[in-house]
């Protein structure tokens, strides 16, 4: 990797971010931590993995990290610079640069618009159409695989995969240097699947792009990321290289997620132990006291009903939040 | 032991402007009791749709023409009056839907969807059927099932649904359950949870089981049989663990090749270039022949037949037809 050492391309310093929700008409507000204390940083030209599951606040950060929404709390530095205050023109010009890839392809692009329009719009809204804006669309649609049949056409006649590159084509248009990807790849078929997977890995190697990759499924993560976050409820509970992460889970909650993905082949999958979690994530209106993991963990001890354990590096590039280490679990699972 | 269900030259076509559209065509295949089946295919590989048929839920002819016989306990459900097919569907065969947010009914409480079909099937009291319901849905593992019968589906996480889902299927003792898709909008931790519970279900009841699914990954250690389809048609059938020893048809090694695999890092995933056909005007010949990468010339001309590679294990593709 090209990394400068220590200066990271987008870095989040204690991000906090507040809902308030009310129960009833009446009732009164209630505060949601969505997120709780994020930390976090990419390096340029390098893939980081946000997983969690559905409810963790993994899609808030990412919007958040692409200032679609203000934090409640704590500072956002892109290229050591803070952002998160930007207005005006200056914020255009970060969202030049800082582009997102939405979750949903059926949602996320206009009905009514053909595709060289939803394509057109970003130049025109940056002042870039008028001198090579045609031809700049032209080649940008072909690096993302859009038949130039197809430009004069309306989303709904494509397939969830067509759809995704259309997608990605807007947020590339004007050449970012980071791309935020929340769950790109999550509606679509595995075969679609793979050759998303390939395209945004390819369109990396060619335009040196910095990419925070927000995914549920660990086993895409694996294939774009050089560091993984885990969340759980708002809040980071391992950190660590990708490789590091699949050879060597730490947290209770990231061995859970990685013995919870179905192998495809049957006598691997019959051998390995699986660790099925009870439960559903809890509501972020009531969080469990202690650690937010704790009611369905298997090792939870009485210190993790009590207190909130930190993020702490157990190994270089190595960060876990769980009191109770690998070497004691044995101890105390049977 | 005869087979409880049994398919064959299965065609479903729907008409449309530009002339019919084959959705499923001969699809044969029988599955016993306490097995399992899976059905995996891309999306419009015509897998819901064949499920559909055997329940008779899709639309009327003009509209949509069901051909074939499908054999439940050996009598033709294609041909059973409309009150006897009543009386099967929901109580001897059922079905899991695949998006649980859209299929259940919002204005009813869970209970109330739970109850209906133990009142219509087995003629229970309303008080009766939701006792029964509360049984169920402790069954499939939600927490205090008893006050949780007054919810409405919004007051579930879409986990729960699914659980209560599977709940109703099964509230009839089902001889059959159809799940289609049941997990694909859930997270891996909850997906696991679920397939768990259907396996553990399947003992308890006994039934025949048929899973839907577009990921082989999910239904490797869950299916005793499974068929790939492409484009309306089986284009490989086996066993789970032949399948998985020597897949035969290029698409069932593309789709296999594309799971990303939690175990190694590749540089690149294998992909399967293009997108399923067109079903209006599918090509001549294979209908995988633009998309494999062994495509020979007669590819283009021939239909291949199904090959039998021993062991009951078929595929479709002219490459076996030496071996």
């Amino acid at each position: 990797m090209t990394t400068e050492k220590d200066v990271f391309h987008l870095e989040a310093k204690n991000l906090r971010k507040l809902f308030s929700v009310k129960e009833g008409f009446f009732g009164h507000p209630k505060a949601i931590r969505a997120l709780d204390g994020i930390s976090i940083g990419v390096e340029k030209g390098t893939t980081l993995g946000i997983v969690g599951e559905s409810g963790c606040g993994k899609t808030t950060l990412g919007r958040i990290l692409c200032l679609l929404e203000t934090p409640s709390e704590g500072t956002i530095l892109y290229d050591g610079k803070e952002v998160q205050n930007l207005k005006g023109k200056k914020l255009k010009e970060f969202r030049r640069e800082v582009q997102i890839i939405f979750q949903d392809p059926y949602a996320s692009l206009d009905p009514r618009m053909t595709v060289s329009e939803i394509l057109r719009e970003p130049f025109i809204i940056h002042g870039e159409w008028k001198n090579d804006g045609q031809t700049r669309l032209l080649k940008l649609a072909d690096k993302c695989g859009i038949a130039k049949s197809h430009l004069s056409r309306y989303p709904h006649e494509f397939s969830g995969g067509q759809r995704q590159r259309v997608g990605i084509a807007r947020a590339l248009a004007l050449n970012p240097k980071l791309v935020v990807c929340d769950e790109p790849v999550s509606a679509l078929d595995v075969s679609i699947q793979a050759q998303i997977l390939n395209l945004l890995k390819d369109l990396q190697k060619e335009l040196g792009l910095t990419y925070i990759f927000i995914s549920h499924d660990f086993s895409v993560v694996r294939h774009l990321c050089d560091k993984i976050a885990v969340m759980y409820l708002g809040k980071i509970v391992e950190f660590a290289l990708a490789d590091e992460i699949f050879s060597n889970p730490q947290h209770p909650y990231t061995e859970a997620l990685l013995s919870a993905i179905p192998l495809p082949d049957p006598e691997k999958q019959k051998q390995r132990s699986r660790i099925i979690l009870s439960g559903d994530i809890p509501s972020p209106l009531s969080p469990p006291q202690g650690c937010s993991f704790h009611p369905r963990c298997r090792y939870a001890e009485d210190s993790c009903r009590r207190d909130v354990p930190l993020l702490k590096e157990t190994s270089p590039n190595h960060q876990v939040a769980c009191p109770v280490l690998p070497l004691d679990r044995a101890k105390i699972s049977p | 032991m005869p087979p409880v269900l049994s398919i064959s030259n299965l065609k479903v076509s729907f008409s449309s402007d530009e002339g019919p559209i084959g959705a499923v065509e001969n699809l044969n295949y029988s599955l016993n009791a306490n097995q399992t089946l899976a059905i995996v295919g891309e999306s419009g590989s015509g897998k819901s749709v064949h499920a559909l048929s055997i329940l008779r839920l899709l639309p009327p002819s003009p509209y949509c023409k069901t051909e074939g016989e499908i054999l439940f306990h050996g009598k033709n459900l294609l041909d059973l009056p409309i009150k006897e097919m009543r009386k099967t569907r929901g109580n001897k065969i059922a079905m899991v839907f695949q998006e649980p947010m859209t299929s259940l009914n919002p204005v009813l409480t869970i209970g109330e969807q739970i109850a209906e079909p133990l009142m219509i099937h087995k003629g229970k009291s309303r008080s009766e059927a939701l006792k029964e319901a509360a049984r169920l849905l402790d069954r499939v593992g939600i927490p205090d099932a008893k006050r949780r019968l007054s919810n409405y589906p919004h007051q579930f996480s879409g986990g729960m649904r699914q659980r209560a889902m599977i709940a109703m299927a099964l509230s009839c003792n089902p001889e059959i359950l159809i799940a289609d898709e049941p997990t694909t909008a859930l997270d891996v931790t909850i997906q696991a949870q679920i397939l768990e519970l259907i396996k553990e279900l399947q003992k308890e009841f006994q039934m025949a089981v048929i899973l839907i699914t577009h990921n082989i990954g999910i239904v490797a250690d869950m299916a005793d049989q499974m068929i790939v389809m492409y484009a309306g048609r089986a284009v490989e059938a086996a066993s789970m663990t032949s399948l998985f020893k020597r897949p035969s048809h290029p698409y069932t090694r593309g789709l296999l090749s594309a799971i990303p695999s939690p175990d190694s890092k590749k540089d690149r995933l294998e992909s399967i270039p293009g997108r399923p056909p067109d079903l209006k005007n599918k090509p001549r010949g294979c209908p995988f022949a633009p998309r494999c990468p062994e495509v020979q010339a007669r590819c283009w001309e021939n239909d291949p037949p199904s090959f039998d590679l021993g062991d009951g294990h078929l595929s479709n593709c002219w490459l076996l037809e030496k071996q």
